[in-house]
């Protein structure tokens, strides 16, 4: 008797155990949304990473000083960068991709300029607005482009 | 009638009235009250003046012991210049120290009201100013902060629907705090109602030269709108992460109205015709220049310029006399410009003069080379100010108080302003400023 009482329970111990089905995902490295930006630039902070940026190079400590204060000198901020930076986009050395590479590989050029100046990756919506834009608007250039993301409040984050 | 008709027709009625009336700026209700002058430039003079050097026109008799009295602030005020020792003019090739000459034909003292003894409870730069701005002594606030009441460029546009570009705060520099103060901190108005603020002598001096005379000018169909649009919809995609910044809300005409205003300034300068004071060449002088270019292009409801040359009176005194000398010579320019060169202001403005605080009774150690010793600013002569104002509907030729019997704070400046371009009892009804009272309650 107990015996049969010993296999029934066996049975019926080996019979429950039954393997759960595992759906796995395969990893994706990718930045935060907004990648964690919460603070606030300051004013040296934006002008030193806009020129880095764009030129690819640091910017003088004495150019750094005098920009600031510029910026300081008028109160909209947005008026103040706007001129700095079409004041950059005049210099030689500033270094922009050329409006035939951009339409080239759109992708690639909107998935960098996300990367260059948001430092993350770009959305599935912001591609497709942007892929969609430089189809409705054939004439932006890539100067137009990083101007629109220097400028954008975005960029002033850290 | 039957009632169910009274009852619909009263409701209807009641919501008509009830519904605001938009204007065309955008806001909900006129300002209450009635404007008297469309224009407002208030001077914050000019970086601690002496009520001796001032007002008193004790000239070296006040402050060197040495037995010169006169007025050296002759647009603005009433009385003979010095004849003995003259250090306050501009020397010439000959080393001769010659005085500017006198440029208005009635002094701002015969055009308007002067008050002629004015507590001012701050004694410092930007406390001073701080006040003059708020209507409140913001004895808790420090330097590098923006002030914590509402200034009266956002009581003046969130009460009027006034535009981004109808308010000016032209400063002469960037020191001592003073851009901070275009707008407040303060929860109920903020930078959405602030002023526009320009240090002209920083954005159009060598700083500006280098880094935004060369501005591109972007074409504002073919590059600037597809610019803006790629930008909105970035500043979309991150306000809906819930952060915005401040921004005083000129709108993309205002924008482009600025751009081409600094352009024009460039341009200007380098053709020689910025209606600079004749005799305006320091900072002071300069930035009264670039306040009248400022005023002739956007024809601002408020124009604030502050003014700060003669501050250096800690160190040199004789530097001092000449910075007050030309202050006032600047000042008188301004109102002439206005009155000549600008019709929609002519005769259509008020202005405003007030130091932000005096200076001390007694001098520092520090002499010049003129052996005259220098003025600090902390004791409580340096509580002690005049103010000024004339324009449409202010008395002419009016004196009030008098060094024994003080009238008027400097906390009134506020008010006044508001009951000129006629939103007070708007501005005093949010309770935030510290007397309700203007200059005008006080005559």
């Amino acid at each position: 008797m107990k015996k049969i009482l010993f296999i029934l329970v066996s049975v019926l111990l080996i019979s429950s155990c039954v393997k759960d089905d595992v759906y796995e995902l395969n990893e994706v490295l990718a930045n935060s949304y907004n990648a964690n930006k919460n603070k606030l630039k300051s004013s040296n902070q934006f002008i030193s990473i806009l020129h880095a940026n764009l030129f690819q190079k640091a910017l003088s400590a004495n150019e750094l000083v005098e920009i600031s204060r510029c910026i300081e000198s008028i109160g909209d901020k947005e008026v103040a960068h706007e001129i700095i930076l079409s004041n950059f986009m005049n210099k030689e050395g500033v270094i922009i991709p050329s409006d035939s590479l951009m339409r080239d590989d759109l992708n690639v050029f909107i998935e960098e300029s996300y990367k260059r100046f948001f430092v993350r990756d770009i959305t599935e919506a912001e591609r497709e607005f942007f892929l969609s834009f430089f189809v409705s608007h054939p004439n932006v250039s890539a100067e137009m482009v990083y101007m629109a993301f220097s400028l954008s409040n975005e960029y002033q984050y850290y | 009638m039957k009632r169910r008709d009274f009852i619909k027709n009263s409701a209807l009625g009641s919501a008509a009235l009830s519904v605001p009336f938009i204007l065309p700026s955008g806001r909900l209700f006129a300002a209450t009250g009635s404007r008297m002058a469309d224009h407002v430039v208030f001077i914050a003079f000019a970086g601690g003046v002496r009520q001796q050097e001032s007002v008193l026109q004790q000239y070296l008799d006040g402050s060197q012991e040495y037995p010169s009295a006169g007025n050296i602030m002759y647009n603005l005020l009433d009385g003979a210049a010095p004849t003995d020792k003259l250090v306050y003019g501009n020397n010439n090739a000959n080393n001769e120290n010659i005085p500017i000459p006198k440029l208005l034909s009635q002094t701002l003292q015969q055009q308007g009201t002067l008050f002629k003894e004015v507590n001012a409870s701050s004694v410092g730069h930007y406390s001073g100013v701080n006040t003059l701005l708020t209507g409140n002594y913001m004895y808790s606030q420090g330097l590098r902060v923006k002030p914590l009441m509402p200034t009266i460029f956002e009581y003046l546009r969130r009460h009027t629907g006034e535009k981004a570009t109808k308010t000016w705060f032209v400063g002469n520099g960037i020191g001592n705090s003073i851009p901070l103060l275009d707008y407040s901190e303060h929860e109920n108005y903020g930078s959405q109602y602030g002023a526009n603020f320009l240090a002209p002598t920083i954005t159009f001096g060598s700083d500006g030269e280098k880094h935004l005379k060369n501005a591109k000018i972007y074409h504002p169909d073919d590059e600037l709108d597809p610019m803006y649009k790629m930008k909105y919809f970035l500043d979309n995609v991150w306000y809906s992460q819930g952060k915005s910044l401040p921004n005083i809300g000129n709108t993309i005409e205002e924008k482009a109205e600025i751009k081409q205003f600094v352009k024009d300034m460039f341009e200007k300068k380098d053709n020689g015709t910025i209606a600079f004071p004749p005799s305006g060449a320091n900072n002071d002088g300069q930035t009264i220049g670039y306040a009248c270019e400022v005023m002739k292009r956007f024809k601002p409801t408020l124009s604030v310029v502050y003014l700060s040359n003669v501050d250096g009176c800690h160190s040199n005194f004789t530097s001092y006399l000449q910075s007050l000398h030309s202050a006032d010579h600047s000042v008188g320019h301004l109102w002439d410009y206005i009155q000549n060169q600008i019709p929609e202001m002519a005769n259509n403005t008020a202005i405003v003069v007030s130091p932000e605080h005096g200076r001390n009774l007694e001098p520092n150690r520090i002499k010049d080379a003129n052996a005259f010793y220098g003025y600090d600013h902390s004791d409580s002569n340096a509580r002690r100010v005049f103010n000024l104002m004339a324009g449409p509907g202010i008395d002419s030729n009016l004196v009030i108080g008098n060094q024994a019997n003080g009238v008027g704070d400097i906390i009134n400046i506020t008010p006044t302003i508001a009951e000129i371009l006629g939103f007070k009892q708007d501005m005093n009804n949010s309770g935030l400023v510290y007397n309700n009272n203007s200059l005008f309650d006080l005559i």
